[in-house]
């Protein structure tokens, strides 16, 4: 059969988001450490408020960054969510009429 | 959310035009797993992580002062040891490291921070003497559970602004600390004190005791 199915577009459209998801969980890792180092810093080896005020900043960024994470994930999940649907529909027509008039038009009112 | 609309987008778009094609029945089977949801597994445990060890960190700090100031005192060797200790002393220091134990010199140094930390200390109406406060030392950490009697009228004296880095100041006074190790054995050491100008700016009190300084004694 020529072209794509709609499987793979799907498993397309998640494997775009693993690398930016890969990336923040990197970055959340690699910032939870050194924040941790720099509250330690702040208290022990150089007992300064400051230090470990930016400490304490720095694992905040590890929570957005988790949020993100967590962002793409529910993405990935809706994206996969749509093969359901559209493996009931009988014909090409009716599964992109299924898209057009449900899936993008709610999207976009909400 | 605009992978997720491009997605669909590109769904219809190629529905219509036929670039894309509907799944053979039975090939592709949507799975719907928690996978995609272990975002918990990930989120939560980090989450968790990050507030106990904050917990943990600010906890110690706040509900044991004694122990953070512990940690403020810094002890170090100045030089290494060169003469066997004597059978008293080392029974004395029975319960210290021997690294520590075999040092002919130490010393103890504060921060100006750090002492006014004692003044605020809630040991510092146990002082015999109004000039005198403990430092306690917390037990488990350096082996040692040890108070220091410290003469605090000379620890908060100043130092000179006229010093060179690394340059000392000796203070005209000597300096009594007891040690209360964990063996129930107490040991009166007496050291030199002085101040001595950080290359980093600031200057440090430091209390150095020599080996003949330290010649343990009993308390009552």
């Amino acid at each position: 059969m020529v072209g794509r199915s709609i499987h793979d577009v799907l498993q397309d459209a998640i494997a775009d988001g693993k690398v930016p998801e890969r990336i923040l969980l990197s970055f959340a890792i690699l910032i939870g450490f050194t924040g941790m180092g720099v509250i330690y810093v702040g208290i022990y080896a150089n007992p300064q408020i400051e230090v470990a005020a930016l400490g304490t900043a720095m694992e905040s960024l590890v929570l957005v960054a988790v949020n993100m994470v967590k962002n793409i994930r529910r993405e990935n999940y809706s994206i996969r969510l749509l093969e359901i649907p559209l493996s009931k529909a009988s014909t090409s027509e009716e599964a992109a009429k299924l898209l057009s008039t449900f899936f993008r038009d709610t999207w976009k009112k909400q | 959310m605009k992978r997720f609309e491009k997605t669909i987008d590109t769904l219809v778009e190629g529905l219509e035009t036929g670039d894309v094609h509907l799944n053979d029945p039975g090939e592709h089977r949507p799975i719907v797993s928690n996978k995609v949801l272990g975002v918990h597994w990930i989120t939560w445990p980090i989450t968790l992580g990050l507030l106990l060890f904050a917990g943990i960190v600010y906890g110690y700090d706040l509900i044991l002062p004694t122990a953070h100031q512990s940690q403020d005192r810094q002890q170090h060797v100045d030089q290494p040891a060169s003469e066997p200790h004597s059978p008293q002393e080392e029974g004395l220091t029975s319960d210290v490291p021997k690294h520590r134990a075999s040092e002919n010199v130490f010393s103890i140094q504060f921060d100006q921070r750090h002492l006014e930390k004692l003044r605020v200390h809630p040991l510092w109406d146990q002082a015999t003497a109004p000039s005198d406060a403990y430092l306690p030392e917390s037990p488990g950490r350096t082996g040692l559970n040890e108070l220091s009697k410290i003469d605090l009228d000379q620890l908060l004296t100043k130092p000179p602004s006229t010093l060179n880095v690394g340059e000392k100041s000796i203070l005209n006074t000597t300096i009594q600390i007891i040690r209360y190790h964990q063996n129930g054995n107490e040991q009166t050491m007496q050291g030199k004190a002085f101040w001595v100008e950080k290359p980093t700016g600031g200057s440090v009190f430091r209390v150095e005791f020599s080996d003949g300084e330290r010649t343990p004694q009993k308390m009552d």
